[in-house]
Formats: C-alpha cells, structure tokens, sequence
C-alpha cells in the first residue's frame, strides 16, 4: 500500500484540495469556487481528487485549514484541523525551503509571515479592516466593468499609474471614481490600484516587519501579475509566485497530516454523505449565540457556537 | 413630586466590581447595584448611541450604564481621569440625558489622580462621609485590589496546569465572595492571607519550561474577558503560561512611576510620551529580560496611547527577536479570527522551541 495525505483548504472565496505522497509529491489536486457553501465545494473537490488519483495510493490521514475548517473538519473527522497561517507557512517550506517572508493576500485577508531557518518567527494578519484584500480589488473591477482576469494585464500597459490613496477602503473608492472623473485613464487607475493595494498591505500587515528575500507571495491575488511588479518596485526583491501558490495551504495541512502517529483511513465515499448545517441563535440569554449544528445523514454530529452551558441544551 | 431613590452603577471592568462594591456602598448615601453581566445587547446599545469613531470601551460601559439605568439606577460612576477615558464621563452624561434618563454622573477624579481628590468627590455627595470613615473603606480599597491582582496573577501563571479543571477560578471566586464583606483591614488581608496558601496549594503540573506568553496594552480590555473575546481562556486551554501586565494596582503606580518607566525601558524611550504608553514599553521590556516566548499587544480600536506605543514595541521586538502580536478590539463578538491568530501565534512559539531545543 502507499500512503498519502489529504489536505483541504476550505476559503471564503475558493476551496484547495490537495493530496501527497509520504515525499510530498502532489498526487492530485483541486481548485473550486466555495460559492458560499463549503460542503458542496469540499464533496466537490473531493470527487475531482478521487478521479485523479491512482488507485494505489490510500489517504491515511485527512486535514482542514481555511475559515471552514472546523465545519469540514467534523463533516470529514479530519485528523487535522489547523489555522490557516501555520498551514501556508508550514506547505511555502515544503516548496521553497529556504524562505524568508511569505506575502499572502487573500480574499478577505491577508498576512505576512516572517521565517528564519525554516521555522517561523513573526507574523501578522489584518485585523478589523479588509482594505488591502483580494475582495477590493474585485469588487473595483466590477466598478470598472473589467473581468479580473484582465485587470493586471491593462495595469502593466500604464506608464503612469494615478495616485489613489491607499489607507482605506471607501476612501480609496472614492479617490478612485474622482480619478476616473477627472479624466485619467482606466489603465492608469488600475495600475494605481495594484499600487494601493500593495502600499496598503506594506503599510498595515507589513508594519514595521523586517522583509528578506526568498520572498514568497501568495493568496489569489499573487495570480496578479501588476501587484507582483509593484511589490517587487517598492521591496526592491525579487518576489517568487509558485504556480501551485493556491494550494500553499492545503499543501500544508497535508503535510501536518504526515508528522501525526494515528492514521484513519480516509474513505471518498463520503461524499455520498448527506450533510446538514444548521444555525441556530440561542434565546437563553441577550448574548444570542450563534450555535452551529452540524448532521450526518440526520443525526447530529457535533455543534458549537455557545459560550455558556445554558446554550447545550438547545443543540 | 417624589423624589426618585438614588441608585449607583459602575461599569463592569473584569473583577473591579468587587472594588466597586465596597467604595460605592460604604462611602455614599446611596443604594448601590451592579450593572447587568455584559452580552451582545450590551455592546449593540452601547455602540448605538456613541460616536462612531470612540475608543470601544465607552461603547461598552455606555451600554453597561443604559441597561443598568433600564433596571432602575440613576447614579454612574467614571473615573473621569487619564486619556480620553478622563472626558468619557461628560460625553456619557449628556447621552443619557439625551436618551431621557433623569441620572446623575459622579466623576471621581476629574483629571487629579489624587486620594484627596477622591475623597473630595465623594464627600461632596455624601457629606456625612469623615475623613476618618473614608480612611478606612480605602484602606480595605486598596488591600483588596492589591491582593485580587496578586491572586489573579499568580492563577493565570498555573491556571493552564491545574489537575483539576475549575480549581483556580472556583478558589479565586470564593475570595472575591468572602473579601466584599471585610469590615476592616486586618479582616480583609486575614483573608487575602488565606486565600493565598489555599491557592499555592492547588495542585498543578506544570512543566519545567511551559510556553509563557505576554499581555500588554490599554488596561480596559486587557481585563475586561467580553471586551477581548477571552483570549486568556483560550491561552490558558492550551497549556500557556500568562504573564500579564494591566490592572488597577499596576496601573495605579504607574500614574506616580512614569520617570522609572521611561528608565526601565531599555533606552527605547528617552522622554515621557504620554498616558499608559510608556507603561506598556517598560513592561514588555521588562518581560523579555524575564524571558518571554512572545508578547500579544492589545488595544480598543483608535486608542492614541497604545498606538504610540506600538511603534516603539515594533523596534524592541526586532532587536530581541521576541515576537509580538498586535490585536485590535471594537464591537465585533466573532471569537473565530481571534483564536486562528492565537492559535498561529502559539504554533509558531512551539515550533520555535522546538527547533531550539534540536
């Protein structure tokens, strides 16, 4: 039998399956859109994994990350459940041993992660406020009527990218439908974008963080070649995007997966599995939890959200 | 027309309502209650009817007040000293007012952090209160804070290895509930005293080098567990030791010590830069000298001292390769994104000592 190891990256915006051998090989992989529903994506990340992936190997063990993990993990009794940052810093090191900083930009946040001789020393993650995000610059590119696809390819054509200013959010959205009325063209405001973008993380998550080469970068937005351009002009580094950059987190939670003792076969039938989420607001209190019950082909699995006691019963 | 009777609330801060208890009722003429346990409710109200834009914790003891002044008090209590905290008082007052409670606001310092000034705030209140009855309540005050914080220390640098779960919280809870009637000093420190050897001989496991992590930053939400979606449960459940640096009796001698703050700073500050910042510098500096795995800096969102902080605290944690962790609080109640960062920070500590230790 060879073993391998299956780790899933449930995101905000899409969701990673990947699955290695015991020399974290990448046997098989898949990309899919969450669409606000991780279960779906995850049964259906799973079908394409099975598909493609040779029948002589048997997933010995599972694991979650991402802002789903704790969903999935129950649904697929995963072994692993771990948060996203130690997920990316532990599978960029399975990639590219020797890096320094990892860059994540993300949909809904973004994190800079510090190494030095393979283990992690510093990190940071945006807190409060989204600006500087992968859903910023989508959500402009709707305002500009560009596919996102095309947005880094009309940035890197501007010679002269518009100033926008890049503190925040809703002013930047200002700043920029101002821009667009004054007459500046929409490849010069969309390469100030990238530029705000990249100014907003360094200013924010990159605060005050000492930023060395091997320089990694990832999260969807890595796929933007314009913002790669303008983080290298402003770090004066070269900065590596990996093809496999969005599996960086799956890839991680595999590779944890590998260091555990225990091993539970991990069967893809279970994607036949019919799950049911259901939340619920406890009224015990005006603290009104949230308790998420999750059920496995209707019986209940697990459920969790309640910050007292009184909140059990209702589960 | 009867006069409505006079009732006072504080605001809740952590465990303070004990210290709040003793002065309120033994020093004014007025009936005393506490405000309702702080929920989701508390802060929605609390941040609706402030300015958008303030420090969460006057969001927060705002809310405290209005559900309090819906169970009938009519009296709030605020410190009316340090930071912007010292003008939260007029601004709570007027909203109050504005929301049409008949209440009245007691300042207790207004900007002089003296005991005099104290004394004076409440004596004019309550003008049968002598110097000498005062003397007294504020004796037990300050023994009775002293000893809380000493308690609480030492239970949130063993709570993580307790053999069995609750011991601490269960011993510390039962003094809080024995010291509030203390008639006198020496009845509240006897009970300190015992309270102390109760704790010390709780049995733990702890290990000869558990993972010990700081917190620092503005006082408020360092001790209030809703106002940081209690991250020090969540350190203490997995096997962190904490050391914590905010509470009332530090934060009293750090009004008198800020040119011994700025000394202990290791150079970092050369001058006095204003509120608990330079509080915050010297006990993270304080810390690494101890030797600390990581330090967690958190602050309410816009709070101008812990920001100026912040630079500062960046520079230091580069020199000594102590990692730090900058958290920011305002309304949100999600405690999802609050443990994923602890969870990566605490990772990151163990593998950490792990490679160290190859």
């Amino acid at each position: 039998m060879n073993k391998a190891y299956l780790g899933i990256d449930i995101g905000s915006i899409s969701t990673k399956g990947v699955v290695i051998d015991e020399n974290n090989n990448v046997l098989a992989s898949s990309y899919l859109w969450t669409s606000g529903n991780p279960i779906a994506a995850v049964k259906n990340v799973l079908n394409e994994i099975s598909q493609k992936l040779d029948k002589k190997y048997t997933v010995v063990n599972a694991g979650t990350t991402g802002s789903a993990r704790k969903l999935i993990g129950v649904a697929l009794n995963a072994r692993v459940v771990k948060n996203e940052i130690t997920a990316h810093a532990v599978g960029t090191l399975a990639v590219v041993p020797d890096v320094k900083t990892i860059l994540e930009i993300g949909g809904q946040d973004s994190k800079i992660i510090l190494i030095n001789n393979g283990v992690v020393i510093d990190y940071a993650m945006n807190t409060l406020c989204a600006a500087g995000t992968g859903s910023f610059l989508s959500s402009q590119a709707k305002r500009l009527d560009l596919e996102l696809e095309d947005f880094a390819e009309l940035a890197l054509t501007s010679e002269n990218p518009a100033k926008i200013a890049a503190r925040c959010t809703v002013f930047a959205e200002s700043d920029l439908v101002h821009k667009a009325q004054i007459g500046h063209s929409k490849a010069d405001i969309v390469a100030g974008l990238c530029r705000a973008i990249v100014l907003n993380y360094l200013n924010n998550v990159g605060k005050g963080k000492n930023i060395k080469a091997p320089v990694v970068f990832q999260g969807g937005v890595s796929k933007n070649a314009a913002v790669i351009k303008e983080f290298e002009k402003e770090l004066k580094l070269p900065v590596y995007v990996d093809p496999n950059g969005h599996l960086m987190g799956a890839l991680g939670v595999a590779v944890l997966c590998k260091a555990e003792k225990e091993e539970t076969t991990f069967d893809f039938s279970i994607t036949d599995t019919d799950f049911v989420t259901k939340g619920v607001e406890c009224t015990n209190c005006p603290n009104n939890c949230e308790i998420i019950c999750v059920y496995k082909n209707e019986v209940l699995l697990d459920a969790w959200g309640n910050k007292c006691e009184k909140g059990t019963r209702i589960a | 027309m009867a006069i409505a009777e006079k009732v006072a609330c504080a605001p809740q801060i952590g465990d303070y309502h004990i210290i709040a208890d003793i002065l309120l009722q033994r020093c004014l003429n007025y009936k005393t209650m506490r405000c309702p346990p702080m929920t989701k409710r508390t802060l929605e109200l609390g941040a609706r009817h402030s300015p958008d834009m303030i420090c969460t914790p006057f969001k927060t003891t705002l809310g405290n007040f209005i559900e309090a002044a819906e169970q009938g008090a009519n009296v709030f209590v605020m410190p009316g000293v340090g930071c912007r905290l010292g003008f939260y008082d007029i601004l709570q007052k007027q909203i109050l007012d504005d929301l049409g409670y008949d209440c009245e606001m007691i300042t207790l310092f207004e900007y002089i952090p003296t005991v005099k000034r104290l004394y004076a705030s409440l004596s004019s209140i309550n003008p049968d209160l002598t110097q000498e009855e005062f003397d007294s309540v504020f004796e037990i005050v300050v023994k009775v804070t002293v000893d809380m914080d000493n308690l609480a220390d030492f239970m949130r640098r063993n709570i993580a290895f307790e053999v069995n779960k609750g011991d601490f919280e269960q011993c510390y809870q039962a003094y809080l509930q024995e010291v509030k009637s203390a008639q006198d000093v020496t009845e509240a420190e006897s009970i300190g005293e015992k309270y102390k050897e109760k704790m010390e001989s709780i049995i733990t496991n702890k290990p000869g080098k558990p993972v010990k992590i700081g917190i620092i930053g503005e006082i408020y939400v360092v001790v209030e567990p809703f106002s940081n979606c209690n991250m020090e449960k969540w350190l203490a459940e997995h096997g962190v030791e904490i050391i914590r640096s905010g509470s009332l009796t530090q934060m009293a001698v750090a009004i008198f010590t800020v040119d011994e703050q700025v000394q202990n700073s290791g150079g970092y500050v050369d001058y006095n830069i204003g509120s608990t910042a330079n509080d915050a510098i010297a006990q993270a500096y304080q810390m690494i000298q101890d030797g600390i795995d990581g330090i967690i800096h958190v602050k309410p969102a816009s709070c101008s001292p812990e920001i100026t902080a912040m630079t500062i605290l960046q520079n230091i944690s580069q020199d000594s390769n102590v990692p730090f962790m900058y958290m920011t609080f305002d309304t949100e109640t999600s405690e999802a994104g609050v443990h994923t960062r602890l969870e990566a920070f605490h990772d990151m500590i163990v593998m950490k000592r792990r490679s160290e230790n190859e």
